[in-house]
């Protein structure tokens, strides 16, 4: 049962970050996304700090806050300070997850997280980790959470395709036709530090990265120019990656979290051997087919 | 001061120096988030190295660091390879891939049991007081020898940092300095995760270059400014962990090297955010004091019977409130271009020709505007509002050049008030 409820919780995690890595994907954003995940740390201890103990609402504040700093900081540090748009990504994120970890080894004692939650999350433990309603038992609490966030993505996507569909290719054209190009941008990066926060104690302010940058470009890989079939592979992989993750996890008794990350960069490069076109082996026929005809009339010199 | 605490010191400012001097190669690539990448894709080399080796030896641990970072840059390029252009996606990419690798070695290590792992997982945050002065010999050896190897090749390596076009032009071997490069940078990594931690390592590569870049804009000075940055960051992130025992070196390293930046970001003398207010105070305070003069000019130009501007008059027509007329007035005195009179001021000599000079730059600019550039004569007055405080004498001459005009050009009126222009005698 609880290895159930950990492929279920990873899968979800796997989910979420799939769709809205997709568009940071298209968007060119990713090492955003890689900024903002570190970024909240601060947030979270800052949260559990506020309010004793997990509480929800905190943690959204404060995976709000946080989120939000990071980009403004940088787009501070880009437009007004001057400074090269890499440079002040590197300097952001490294500024405030230096000043997370320093608060979780301040107060260790008094926050429920350590620098190893931090490092790689505690998806094993979260199952244990239960919720009940009018003296009902309804499961582990992460799964409830994560499964909201999850409808509530699906609903925005599914209303918001166009839209979003446009602003992923083209944000200038997006904007002449008069989108709130801005908004839609805060919202994807909003959307982003709440994946990261609510996956953080199953997968880890890292390790979270994996599912937002590799089950997209899976997803790209092999999605043959439809944005739709690029989030359901994108989706579906990283789902597939959390279940074999799993069990290679059991198998070498090891982190679970960091083998679904594992597995997902196993499929992406399995990808690179069995595509039918872009596929290593499919190119190197391609290649000596057409040396060929290239060598036949240097023969009749 | 104990002996071990100098040399735990001296190790991490060595370590420190290394990756402020590397960084600035990435920092003027535009890709200072490799540096990020390939720390994080040194986790499963020291994994790897250990489970094989079954040693902590830091020349073996280094070893294994060095082959997966420099695996993490060959996957970069295949990733580039087969997903098009997305730099960025690539670098996350292998960052988390990697990374995923190197957790799972890591418990799978620690939940094995067996051999003395203990400690494998301070490479992640850094502990620079846990380091054994043979791993300092070993890590400040390599990162001497890096700075060493950077300060000799600074010009070559610099120029194709900063414009490999260019290197490549003339006839550079490109992709040679590039290979230079990327394993100096390997090799400083590798050292520096030692103080830093892995995690945290993209910090001391970039935070020194940028914050450098604010003191100078000499590639030689960066270097070693961006050395120095580094250096300090090392110091004193060792020094503050050293203090506080709970504290890993690593996020201290990355506070102290983060306030250098915002010092640097505020005050630097040039580039910073005061440095550009004053300069921009300046400028307008002097563009101000020549639009003073110009229409005190003007205003006597406009009454020939008069020599005094007069005070409540000058104010009314120019809007000019009276701590901003009064604020003029005293400069323009201290100038020696006015001197008070009755009911308002007098012109000197000076003065006048100040007001003339600048009148004949603002005429001269919309006539330029106008004959070359095309621009409509009702368009041409308020670019010319501006540009007048601008132009320089050599760039006045330049422009007296390209009008076919001579030294003596001096149209008495502004060329959309409606008359035409009267040609300039060219004497």
């Amino acid at each position: 049962m609880d290895a159930l409820w950990i492929i279920a919780i990873g899968s979800l995690v796997a989910a979420l970050c799939a769709a809205l890595g997709s568009f940071l994907y298209l968007r060119k954003l990713s090492m955003l996304g890689d900024a903002v995940s570190h970024a909240v740390l601060p947030g979270i201890v800052i949260a559990y700090l506020w309010a004793g103990e997990r509480n929800a609402t905190a943690l959204l504040v404060g995976a709000a806050v946080f989120g939000l700093l990071v980009t403004f900081l940088i787009d501070w540090l880009t437009h007004r300070a001057g400074m090269q748009q890499d440079a002040s990504i590197g300097l952001s994120f490294t500024l405030l997850f230096s000043l997370g970890i320093v608060l979780v080894s301040l107060w260790a004692s008094r926050v429920d997280i350590d620098a190893d939650c931090v490092l790689y999350g505690e998806i094993g433990l979260l199952p244990f980790d239960t919720w009940t309603f009018k003296g009902m038992e309804m499961g582990p609490r992460h799964f409830a959470l994560l499964l909201g966030l999850d409808v509530l993505v699906a609903v925005l996507l599914w209303r918001g395709f166009k839209g979003m569909q446009l602003m992923a290719f083209d944000g200038v054209f997006a904007a002449s036709t008069g989108m709130a190009v801005a908004a839609w941008h805060w919202a994807l990066m909003g959307g982003v530090s709440l994946a990261t926060v609510f996956s953080f104690e199953a997968v880890g302010a890292i390790l979270v990265v994996s599912f937002l940058v590799i089950p997209p470009a899976i997803g790209h890989f092999w999605a043959y120019g439809s944005l739709k079939r690029m989030l359901w592979i994108a989706i579906l992989s990283g789902v597939a990656s959390s279940v074999a993750g799993y069990f290679i996890a059991l198998w070498l008794d090891s982190s679970i979290a960091a083998c679904m990350s594992t597995a997902a960069l196993l499929f992406y490069v399995l990808g690179w051997l069995i595509h039918p076109q872009k596929g290593l082996p499919a190119q190197w026929i391609r290649r000596s087919r057409k040396r060929v005809p290239h060598s036949a009339p240097a023969r009749s010199h | 001061m104990n002996p071990n605490l100098l040399y735990v010191l001296s190790g991490s400012i060595l370590l420190g120096a290394a990756a402020g001097a590397v960084g600035v190669f990435g920092f003027l690539r535009k890709s200072s988030l490799v540096g990020e990448t390939v720390a994080h894709s040194m986790l499963p080399g020291i994994g790897m190295a250990f489970l094989i080796s079954g040693s902590k030896n830091p020349i073996v641990l280094l070893l294994g660091s060095v082959v997966s970072g420099a695996l993490s840059l060959g996957f970069i390029r295949w990733i580039r390879k087969f997903s098009g252009p997305r730099p960025d996606a690539a670098l996350a990419i292998a960052l988390s891939g990697f990374y995923g690798i190197g957790i799972v070695l890591l418990t799978f290590i620690q939940n094995r049991g067996g051999a003395d792992h203990s400690g494998l997982d301070q490479v992640l945050f850094g502990r620079a007081a846990a380091m054994l002065p043979e791993d300092i010999a070993v890590f400040g050896g390599l990162a001497a020898l890096v700075l060493i190897a950077v300060v000799l090749g600074s010009r070559s390596m610099g120029l194709v940092a900063f414009n490999p076009d260019y290197a490549l032009s003339i006839g550079w071997k490109v992709r040679r300095y590039e290979w230079m490069m990327s394993a100096l940078s390997i090799l400083a990594i590798a050292s520096g995760i030692r103080a830093v931690g892995i995690v945290l390592m993209a910090a001391l590569l970039v935070i020194p270059a940028a914050t450098a870049r604010y003191w100078t804009h000499r590639l030689d000075a960066l270097i070693a400014l961006s050395a120095l940055m580094g250096a300090l960051g090392g110091l004193f992130g060792t020094l503050w962990s050293n203090a506080s025992s709970s504290l890993p070196t690593g996020p201290l390293t990355v506070l102290s090297l983060s306030a250098l930046a915002m010092f640097s970001v505020v005050f630097a003398p040039k580039k910073g955010l005061l440095g550009r207010l004053f300069l921009q105070k300046r400028r307008e305070r002097r563009s101000e004091r020549e639009n003073f003069i110009k229409w005190a000019g003007q205003w006597l130009e406009e009454r020939p019977d008069t020599a005094v501007v007069q005070s409540v008059g000058f104010r009314a027509k120019h809007g000019l409130s009276r701590s901003a007329y009064y604020r003029n007035l005293r400069r323009s005195i201290a100038a020696t271009w006015v001197y008070p009179s009755v009911a308002g001021f007098k012109l000197t000599e000076t003065g006048l020709a100040e007001g003339r000079r600048i009148n004949r730059l603002h005429r001269l600019w919309e006539v330029y505007l106008n004959r070359k550039a095309g621009v409509a004569l009702d368009r041409v007055h308020e670019s010319a509002e501006v540009i007048e405080h601008l132009l320089t004498p050599e760039l006045e001459r330049d422009i007296l050049f390209e009008l076919g005009l001579c030294e003596n050009f001096a149209p008495r009126v502004e060329i959309h008030s409606g008359i035409p222009l009267q040609t300039p005698s060219n004497s």
